[in-house]
């Protein structure tokens, strides 16, 4: 998939992942991949800046947790990030049947 | 040198150091334990999206932190004025401690939150219509900061100002209306430089993205009408208008229209010039 397309779609996205556990940088990439079936295989290093993004804005929150002698950045979505991710998968469901409507 | 050294170097060239230098460092050296060979992209393009979006939400959080200190300091500033207008002064400009002093101060007191008002509302304005870009264009971002700065500046120069000019006059103020006046100048004052730091974090930080800024039509939208957009001199001119008249028509209202027509003639002068001189550097016009 093109990154350009993916841009307006990974802070939707990466905040989906991590909806179901928190997760750290490395592992939030990696399930992306494996959820989109390799689709969304982007430069592993521009999730690193959103993640931090999201953060500052309060949509999720991070912790260091040392687990098998090494120091991870785990990140949890927050409570107004569970509110935004609600929103944009409403946005998104709503578009994407308004779009499969004109295709079919 | 290895990927994490190399990215070490880009972020302090950006600007982006100490704590969360180490911690960005830290969760890229994880990653790579996790995948030596994992496609994290250039270090120079890495430290570049870092600084991109940082330097955005910093140049944003200072302008509504300036904005909400300039409010504050707009209601001490009202406050000083009240007491003085309460207190039925009717102070005498010749009779100052020291002529020079007492005049520069009066004339920063009044022109210099002029320019606070319009830099801070400006910037807040420009920080809310882009409040949704994860990353701003470098010279954008430079825009916010510049009438963030200005902003600010401005106010504390309002604040030391109104200082002054209290005590320039203190023989014909009472000890009340002093106090009252250098109180709300240092409690202005307070709140103005506590907004500071937000405004110096945002400079840290080189925003590198490519891009042009907008201007004064950008900012203001549909309050602009739309024989005026696009022609920023014509729009100027028509803002001093507004003012000459709004100042002259105050002037006729307290029965004094040669003053008020005086000094809305000044303050329009004051817009033409404050736009030509300040015009580019607060992103009002292009050229």
């Amino acid at each position: 998939m093109q990154a350009e397309a993916l841009k307006g779609h990974l802070d939707g996205l990466i905040m989906a992942v991590i909806a179901g556990e928190p997760a750290h940088g490395y592992a939030i990439i990696q399930e992306l991949k494996r959820r989109s079936g390799g689709t969304f295989a982007l430069p592993e290093g521009t999730v690193y800046p959103v993640l931090h993004r999201l953060e500052r804005a309060g949509l999720l929150a991070s912790t260091w947790v040392t687990a098998g002698g090494r120091r991870r950045r785990v990140y949890r979505l927050s409570a107004s990030g569970r509110r935004r991710l609600a929103e944009r998968q409403r946005d998104w469901r709503a578009f994407s049947h308004a779009v499969d409507a004109v295709f079919s | 040198m290895s990927y994490v050294d190399e990215l070490a170097g880009e972020l302090r060239r950006v600007g982006i150091r100490g704590r969360l230098e180490r911690r960005i460092l830290a969760e890229i050296a994880d990653h790579l334990a996790s995948d030596p060979a994992a496609a994290l992209g250039p270090p120079d393009e890495l430290a570049r999206g870092f600084a991109d979006e940082l330097g955005t939400s910093r140049s944003r959080r200072a302008a509504f932190a300036a904005f909400g200190a300039l409010t504050l300091a707009g209601v001490a500033y009202t406050i000083a004025f009240v007491a003085i207008s309460v207190a039925n002064v009717r102070i005498p400009l010749l009779d100052a401690r020291s002529r020079p002093i007492a005049d520069l101060a009066f004339a920063t007191a009044v022109g210099a939150p002029q320019l606070a008002f319009v830099a801070g509302v400006l910037a807040a304005l420009r920080a809310f219509r882009r409040r949704r870009d994860a990353s701003l264009p470098a010279a954008e971002a430079r825009v916010l900061v510049r009438r963030t700065g200005t902003a600010l500046g401005a106010g504390l120069a309002t604040m030391a100002a109104v200082a002054v000019v209290a005590y320039e006059y203190a023989p014909h103020l009472s000890a009340w209306l002093q106090s009252t006046c250098y109180a709300c100048a240092a409690i202005g004052g307070a709140v103005l430089l506590a907004a500071a730091p937000a405004a110096v974090a945002a400079t840290r930080v080189h925003v590198t993205a490519s891009g042009e800024p907008t201007d004064v039509f950008a900012d203001l939208g549909p309050l602009v009408p739309l024989q005026l957009r696009g022609r920023p001199w014509t729009f100027a001119a028509a803002v001093a208008a507004i003012v000459c008249v709004t100042i002259t028509a105050a002037g006729i209202l307290q029965s004094d229209p040669f003053d008020g027509a005086m000094r809305g003639v000044l303050d329009a002068v004051a817009v033409l010039a404050g736009f030509a001189v300040l015009g580019r550097f607060l992103g009002l016009r292009r050229r």
